[in-house]
């Protein structure tokens, strides 16, 4: 069905997410430009700074006219960011956290308005953005799930909240980070401790989620007030 | 101080775990119910688990025999008069805890401890009836206890430091790994745990996608044992929706902690999950 070359994959990205989906795709056998310049696939994981997002996206889609966007919806959702963007129709979201490497599947979204539109049945004479996207991720040994498009996607939305209510845990000197992670995953299985997790996936990325989930959804999504500060001391919880 | 002697108030699921626990550790363990039905089951439970675990060889039959036999039963709160130090897993409810705390206490001798194993209720409000309130701490057991590993601490507002660091030193004595909490509702796992269900909830009502979806996506993208809608199948819907009605509660309708109507809905219909044959998932059709 797919007859183009994703071969030029070109990753921006301000964190472990991005650095680890560049290491996956290299794994592939994919060639990996840091410049968007003729690129085939542009992946993005901009999560910390909405506005370089922006300012990015923007140039990178108009250096390469013809490549699949794939756009991380960790701080915004597809059809926000097919917003900014000429040709919308080429946007599709994706969303996944660290560690990138133990994860069998990707989140992957439409943007809204689109997939009944006539501009999508005009790029559909191409594969779909989504098609492509999920050729993309299957190519990577990840299996593409689709969900309809929201802000911080399913798993980052929840881990986020996860570690920002025990950042409010540890503000409010409920227990130590150490007993808070040990607690949780002795008491639930999970397979990291929220704070230990936080410091993995990086405490400005884990805040841009929440900045967006804030900014969506109101008062529920509130950043920690240490999460805001720990990002500009620039600390971890653990060092 | 030395603890010799450990008194188990309650003898249903959780005191009847502590009770193995506890003589499991080699610790003299007292349990109290007030029926005997009551402790000749758990006594019969304890047997059959045992007898299980010397099939299994996973047990001597002489240290299975030795460790029921430190075991006894009584009916009568006078008879934990000897405890160092008592855990109270009796129903939660305040009155009930709160009498059984006074009443101990004038029994015990003045450096003993009062644990309370609740999940729910404020630790500093149980003691709240007690003379010797530094004397009253939180130690939180995991269901089932012999099998998790976890145990939370809870220092009440009034609890002495030396209390608090004696009842870690005894979770540790009895394989456990203790962790230090301060009296807020839900301690720590049931607090951290909440926006694992809730965000979940709150994801399949804004319909991003269905359950069976949103489970995939956390279990097999985040490494989770289990995804929240079948792990709360698990829990049971209604165990589950009423720890997040008490959390919301306890923090005075924080909105992070605000429960789901669709979970409501679920538990209003009779739906729990595992225990009904019915929940999220069906599981009289065999499905996962």
């Amino acid at each position: 069905m797919n007859n183009e070359a994703m071969n030029n994959v070109c990753v921006i990205a301000d964190g472990v997410l991005g650095d680890e989906i560049k290491l996956v795709i290299e794994k592939s056998g994919y060639v990996i430009h840091s410049d968007s310049l003729g690129a085939d696939v542009i992946v993005e994981a901009i999560i910390a700074d909405k506005d370089k997002k922006r300012s990015t996206l923007i140039r990178a889609a108009a250096s390469a006219p013809k490549a699949l966007i794939l756009t991380s919806t960790l701080n915004a959702s597809a059809t926000e960011v097919a917003s900014w963007l000429d040709q919308p129709n080429r946007v599709v979201g994706w969303a996944a956290l660290p560690p990138l490497e133990k994860s069998k599947v990707i989140e992957i979204q439409n943007p809204k308005g689109l997939i009944h539109s006539a501009s999508l049945r005009d790029a559909s004479r191409d594969p779909s953005g989504l098609d492509r996207a999920c050729e993309f991720f299957s190519s990577l040994g990840k299996e593409a799930v689709t969900v309809n498009d929201t802000v911080g996607g399913v798993l980052p939305r929840v881990v986020a909240n996860l570690i920002n209510g025990a950042v409010f845990a540890v503000m409010e000197g409920v227990a130590s980070p150490r007993d808070i992670d040990q607690a949780m995953r002795l008491g639930t299985n999970y397979p990291h401790g929220p704070l230990e997790w936080g410091d993995k996936i990086g405490l400005d990325q884990v805040l841009g989620i929440m900045n967006a989930l804030h900014e969506a959804h109101g008062e529920r999504y509130r950043p920690a007030p240490l999460l805001v500060q720990m990002v500009q001391a620039k600390k971890k919880f653990y060092e | 101080m030395s603890i010799k002697h450990i008194g188990i108030i309650g003898s249903g699921t959780m005191g009847g775990g502590i009770a193995q626990v506890v003589a499991q550790s080699g610790f003299d363990v007292i349990l109290y119910d007030v029926e005997s039905a009551m402790l000749a089951r758990a006594i019969s439970n304890l047997t059959s688990t045992f007898n299980k675990l010397v099939e299994k060889g996973k047990l001597k039959q002489e240290d299975a025999e030795a460790t029921l036999a430190r075991i006894t039963t009584v009916t009568s709160l006078n008879d934990l008069a000897g405890c160092d130090f008592i855990i109270e897993a009796a129903p939660e409810k305040l009155d009930l805890k709160q009498s059984l705390f006074s009443n101990l206490e004038s029994l015990i001798s003045i450096d003993s401890i009062l644990a309370t194993n609740t999940s729910t209720l404020s630790v500093t409000q149980i003691a709240s009836g007690c003379k010797r309130p530094q004397n009253v701490v939180g130690m939180h057991f995991f269901n089932p206890a012999p099998l998790l590993p976890l145990v939370e601490v809870i220092a009440g507002a009034v609890t002495a430091d030396s209390v608090v660091t004696t009842t870690l030193d005894l979770a540790k004595r009895m394989g456990k790994t203790a962790v230090q909490v301060k009296d807020v509702p839900g301690f720590i796992v049931n607090r951290v745990a909440r926006p694992f269900y809730l965000e979940a909830l709150r994801l399949l009502e804004e319909g991003v996608a269905d359950h069976a979806t949103l489970d995939k996506l956390i279990r097999d993208g985040g490494g989770f044992r289990m995804g929240p809608f079948e792990l709360m199948d698990l829990i049971g819907l209604d165990i589950n929706y009423a720890a997040s009605i008490s959390v919301y509660e306890s923090y005075f309708y924080e909105p992070r902690y605000r429960p789901s109507l669709a979970q409501q809905r679920m538990v209003e219909s009779g739906r729990l999950g595992r225990k009904t044959g019915k929940g999220w998932y069906d599981y009289n059709k065999n499905e996962q």
